[in-house]
This record gives C-alpha cells, sequence and structure tokens, in this order.
C-alpha cells in the first residue's frame, strides 16, 4: 500500500440538513445564468453584424463618392489630347 | 372560447407537461428544481469535501439541464435520471479541471454492509483493509459502490443514471463484489 491514494476518504461525515441545503436553493441564480449564457453571444452576434453592415455601408459610400469623383474628373482628361489635336 | 382560455390558463401539473413548458418558458422549470434540488445536492455533496463545492456544482447542474432541455426526449427512465446523469459529468469535470483527488464519503455502517454481501465476517482490522482497498478501485467501480452501499440506491436506479440495463448493473456489482473480496483475502493472507 506505498502507492499514491486516488481518493481522498472522509468516514463518517456527518449528512448536512434538510435546512442546510435549503439554504442554498436559489433558483432565479440558475435562471441569471442561464440568461447570461444563452443571451450574451446574440447581443454580441447582432452587436457585430451591426458594426460590419456600418463598415459595408461606410465602404459603399467612399467607393460612390470616388466613382462620382473620377465621372467628374475623366472627361477633362480624355478630352485634352483631343484639343490639342484640333 | 371561454373554455380555450381556460385550457390555456390550467395550471400544468404533470412533471412532463412542466419539462415541456420549460423547453420554451424556463420559468416552468422552478417546480423540478425545487423537488430535485435537495436530492441531487446530497448526490454532489457525497462527492465533495465542503458544502460551498457541492453548491456550486449543483447550480452548474441544473443550469446544464436548462441548456440541454430541448434535447431531453422521454425515455420511459425517470427524469431525475438525466439530471443525475448531467450531475456525474460536472463532478466529473470538476476533478479534471481542478486536477484534485476525489472525495468519497463513507459510513463504517456501508462498510459493514459491503462485507456481509462479499459473503466475508466482519472486523474491524478488514473494515480498514477495505477502505484501503478502495483506494485501488477505478473511478467507474467506486461509483457503483458509493450508488449501491453508500447512498442505497436499487439496481433500477443504478441502471437507469449510468444509462445501462438493470441486469447488467447487477453483473457489475456482484463483480466488484467478488474482486473485493479476492483482494481482501489476499491481503489477509500477507
Amino acid at each position: 500500500m506505498s502507492e499514491e491514494k486516488k481518493y481522498n476518504i472522509n468516514v463518517n461525515r456527518a449528512e448536512p440538513d434538510k435546512q442546510d441545503i435549503k439554504k442554498y436553493e436559489n433558483f432565479n441564480n440558475v435562471i441569471s445564468k442561464h440568461k447570461a449564457v444563452t443571451k450574451r453571444p446574440n447581443y454580441r452576434r447582432k452587436r457585430t453584424y451591426f458594426i460590419l453592415l456600418l463598415i459595408l455601408l461606410l465602404a459603399y459610400v467612399v467607393y460612390l463618392s470616388e466613382k462620382e469623383e473620377k465621372e467628374k474628373g475623366l472627361p477633362q482628361t480624355e478630352q485634352t489630347p483631343v484639343n490639342i489635336d484640333r | 372560447m371561454l373554455s380555450v382560455f381556460k385550457k390555456n390558463n390550467r395550471t400544468p401539473h404533470t412533471e412532463q407537461e412542466l419539462i415541456e413548458l420549460s423547453k420554451t418558458d424556463k420559468r416552468y422549470f422552478a417546480p423540478i428544481y425545487e423537488r430535485y434540488h435537495e436530492q441531487i445536492f446530497r448526490f454532489v455533496y457525497k462527492r465533495m469535501s465542503s458544502m460551498d463545492e457541492a453548491n456550486d456544482i449543483t447550480s452548474q447542474v441544473f443550469l446544464k439541464t436548462l441548456l440541454n432541455l430541448p434535447k431531453y426526449k422521454h425515455t420511459g427512465a425517470p427524469f431525475v435520471s438525466w439530471v443525475y446523469r448531467i450531475a456525474l459529468n460536472e463532478v466529473n469535470q470538476y476533478y479534471r479541471d481542478k486536477k484534485k483527488k476525489r472525495t468519497i464519503n463513507i459510513n463504517d455502517f456501508d462498510i459493514k454492509h459491503i462485507i456481509k454481501d462479499a459473503e466475508m465476517t466482519h472486523d474491524y482490522q478488514l473494515q480498514d483493509k477495505m477502505i484501503e482497498t478502495l483506494n485501488e478501485l477505478d473511478e467507474i467501480k467506486v461509483l457503483l459502490l458509493e450508488m449501491r452501499y453508500f447512498e442505497k440506491r436499487s439496481f433500477k436506479e443504478i441502471a437507469s443514471i449510468l444509462n445501462i440495463t438493470e441486469s447488467n448493473a447487477k453483473v457489475k456489482v456482484y463483480r466488484l463484489l467478488e474482486e473485493l473480496k479476492k483482494k481482501l483475502s489476499t491481503s489477509q493472507n500477507v
């Protein structure tokens, strides 16, 4: 029996009373933990999608404004060589 | 119209009804929690060293029960067996995470019962040897002894908690008693 012991063995430990256990009863705690576990990822997911949508919208606005700028600037650069020929 | 209203507003009575309702509204789980809290707490406390640890694990057990409730299907076995199985997993997970030695709580009386079932004659030396021998057993064997002798569960209960057949539970316990008898008799001869 020189091997290391696998378990902590308690002999004749007193059993807790019904009242002692009742003190630990807390269903609201379980429910709030459940809410925390199940709801938070949803909120996070919603927030992530919202931020992604904002980034996409911003990128689209930037793209549109750049496109508009290009369209405004393009005829001038294209027409210059034509004008010189004439 | 009134009858429909009454039907919808009637309070659910059966456990099965409450379980089904809890799948969509968790508040319906409260009576089930109240009904089983004490026995699950005792089950966990038997395997823990303190009440606070047992409380943490017990609330974790009920949280896991709630989270897995949509997957629960009534197979004829009592609902509480399913909760016990979750409790067992949680206790095992706790010891795996903490890398602590598992706690076993036993009584002199229960040891006498094992010795009697192993068809050996009781004496205090043998009782001490039996406690020492527990340290040589695997987790599943300790679990069987705990449930059968320290918690005095029927083979039917043990079977439904471990998700095995009743006859399989009986065979496992009797084989374990044989093994204990062999171990004790060899240590007695040495």
